[in-house]
C-alpha cells in the first residue's frame, strides 16, 4: 500500500492525477497519517517553489561561468575529465563570453547582467560569418516562457493540435510529461488544446489547477488568478480545491493584493484543516500579518 | 487497484538524447545549447535541497552542469537525460550539505557559532510558504547513508514514482521500496522528536 500512496503522492504533486487516483490518494492519505506526513512534506517544497520567483540572472550567471569554461569552485577533484570534454570546453572558450551575453540576451529577450567577471564581448570573425544552425535560431532556456495574457485558449494550441485524436487524459498525461521536462509552453499548449476539444471533460476541469501554475511560475498571476477561478467555480468541491485555492492565494498575493490572498488562506485553513498546504497557508497567514501595510 | 505497481511506462520520448550524443562527440554549439536547456533545472534541484538563501546554489549548478557533461559517456539511457542531470544535481547538493555538516561540526569545536556559517530562509515570504516542513526535510538528508537519502530525496524532494528512482539510481524497483522504508523509519523518529511534528507523522502528540 506505502508504494501506491509514494506513487499517487508522486503524481499529485506533479499534478498528474486522475479523478479516480485523487480520490484514492485521499483515502490512503487518511488511513496513514505518517505517509500524509511525507506527502504535506513534498507539498511545502513544492509550495516553497512556487513562491519562488524564477531568476533567470541565476541561469545567465552559471551559463556564464560555463561558457568560460571556468572549474567548479565546489568540486572536489576526482579524476580527470575526457579529452572530449576538455576539447569542447576548450572550444567554449575559443568562442567567449561574448557569445555567452548575445546567447543568453536572445534566449531572454532581454539584457542580463553580465558577470563581474566577464571580459569584454570582442566580435570575431568566427561570430560574424558562421553560418547558424536551425537550432541556434530557436530560445534555448527554458525559465519564464511567457504566453498571452489571456485565458482563452491561444494560437499555441492550434499548434498542440494532434495529427491523431487524442482523449482528454492523454493530452492531460502529455503536458504534464512535457511539464516535468521544462517545456513549460508545450505544456500550456497542450493543456489549452484539451480545453478546446474537451470542454465538459472532468480532465479540462483538472488542466486550470495545471495551467494555473504554469502561467504563475511563468509570472502571469493575472492569468494565473482566472484559471484558479474558473475550477472553483465549475468544482467548487473538487478533489482539487485545495490546490485551487492555494494557486489563488498565492496569485492573489504576487499581484500585491494581501487582503483577498488573506481571505483566501483563511479559508483553505477552515475547509480543508488536514489539507497538505495547511500548514503553509498557517504560515503564511502568520507572515502576512507581519508584514507592515 | 491498491498494492499495484505503476504500469510499465513507454520508453520516455528523450529530446535530449540526440543532443547528448552530439554532446559526447565533442561539438562546442551542441554542448552550448545543452548547458542552456539544463542549467535552469539544476538550479532548480539546488535550490530545492539548499534552500534559496544557501550561499551555494549557483556553484552547486555550475559544478552540477559540469559533472553531468562529464559522466555523458557513462550514460546508458537509463531514464531521460534530464532526469539523469536532475539526478546528479541532487547528489552533488547533498555532498554540498555534507560538507556544510562536516565544516559546522569543526567550527562548533573551534567555538566558532555554526550557525553563522549558512544563513537560514531570510524571505518571510519563502519562509511562509515553507512552513516548518521544507527546511526540517533539507536537514533530514544530512543524517541519512547516501543511498537512502538519494532515494528519499528524489521521492519526497524532486517528487520521483518508485519506477522513475530505480530507472534513474540503476536499482531494482524492490531495492527502491525497501530503501524509502527504510529512510522513513528513520526520519520518523526523528520527526517525532520535533513537538510541532510530532501529531504529522503520527505519533501521539
Amino acid at each position: 500500500m506505502t508504494q501506491r500512496i509514494e506513487d499517487l503522492s508522486a503524481l499529485s504533486r506533479r499534478q498528474e492525477l486522475q479523478a479516480a487516483e485523487a480520490a484514492e490518494l485521499r483515502r490512503l492519505l487518511d488511513d496513514s497519517p505518517e505517509e500524509h506526513f511525507w506527502h504535506a512534506a513534498g507539498c511545502a517544497l513544492d509550495a516553497e517553489e512556487a513562491a519562488a520567483e524564477a531568476d533567470p540572472a541565476a541561469v545567465a550567471r552559471v551559463l556564464a561561468r560555463l561558457e568560460q569554461g571556468a572549474a567548479p569552485r565546489t568540486r572536489v577533484p576526482r579524476r580527470r575529465a575526457p579529452l572530449w570534454l576538455l576539447a569542447a570546453a576548450a572550444a567554449l572558450v575559443v568562442v567567449g563570453a561574448a557569445a555567452a551575453v548575445v546567447h543568453v540576451q536572445r534566449a531572454h529577450q532581454a539584457p542580463p547582467s553580465a558577470p563581474p567577471s566577464a571580459p569584454p564581448a570582442p566580435r570575431t570573425a568566427l561570430h560574424a560569418d558562421a553560418p547558424r544552425t536551425a537550432s541556434d535560431a530557436e530560445p534555448v532556456v527554458h525559465v519564464a516562457s511567457e504566453g498571452p495574457a489571456s485565458l482563452a485558449p491561444s494560437a499555441s494550441a492550434a499548434l498542440a493540435a494532434p495529427t491523431a485524436p487524442r482523449s482528454a487524459a492523454e493530452l492531460l498525461s502529455d503536458a504534464g510529461r512535457a511539464r516535468r521536462d521544462g517545456h513549460s509552453a508545450q505544456a500550456i499548449a497542450l493543456l489549452e488544446s484539451l480545453q478546446t476539444r474537451f470542454p465538459s471533460a472532468p480532465e479540462a476541469v483538472a488542466s486550470d489547477i495545471m495551467l494555473g501554475s504554469l502561467r504563475l511560475q511563468s509570472g502571469s498571476a493575472v492569468v494565473a488568478l482566472q484559471h484558479y477561478d474558473r475550477y472553483l467555480r465549475r468544482s467548487p468541491g473538487g478533489s482539487l480545491a485545495p490546490e485551487a485555492i492555494w494557486g489563488r492565494a498565492q496569485a492573489l498575493a504576487r499581484l500585491g493584493n494581501r487582503a483577498e490572498a488573506q481571505k483566501s488562506l483563511s479559508e483553505l485553513v477552515q475547509r480543508y484543516p488536514s489539507s497538505p498546504y495547511a500548514s503553509s497557508a498557517k504560515a503564511k497567514l502568520h507572515a502576512l500579518e507581519q508584514e507592515p501595510r | 487497484m491498491v498494492g499495484q505497481a505503476l504500469p510499465p511506462q513507454d520508453p520516455p520520448n528523450d529530446e535530449l538524447a540526440s543532443l547528448a550524443q552530439a554532446v559526447t562527440a565533442g561539438d562546442a554549439a551542441s554542448l552550448r545549447r545543452f548547458f542552456s536547456i539544463i542549467v535552469p533545472h539544476l538550479l532548480r534541484v539546488s535550490t530545492r535541497v539548499l534552500g534559496s538563501a544557501h550561499p551555494f546554489v549557483e556553484d552547486v549548478a555550475h559544478e552540477a552542469a559540469y559533472t553531468v557533461v562529464s559522466q555523458l559517456a557513462e550514460y546508458r539511457g537509463e531514464g531521460t537525460v534530464l532526469g539523469f542531470s536532475r539526478r546528479v544535481a541532487l547528489l552533488t547538493a547533498m555532498n554540498m550539505r555534507r560538507r556544510d555538516q562536516a565544516q559546522k561540526r569543526a567550527r562548533t569545536r573551534e567555538g566558532v557559532d555554526a550557525d553563522a556559517l549558512v544563513s537560514g530562509e531570510r524571505d518571510p515570504e519563502e519562509q511562509a510558504a515553507s512552513a516548518a516542513l521544507a527546511p526540517l526535510m533539507r536537514s533530514m538528508l544530512d543524517d541519512l547513508p547516501e543511498a537512502l537519502a538519494e532515494t528519499f530525496g528524489l521521492n519526497v524532494l524532486l517528487g520521483y514514482t518508485v519506477q522513475e528512482i530505480a530507472e534513474s539510481s540503476r536499482v531494482p524497483v524492490e531495492t527502491v521500496r525497501s530503501r524509502l522504508r527504510l529512510a522513513k523509519q528513520r526520519l520518523r523518529a526523528r520527526a517525532l522528536e520535533h513537538p510541532v511534528l510530532r501529531g504529522l507523522a503520527g505519533g501521539e502528540s
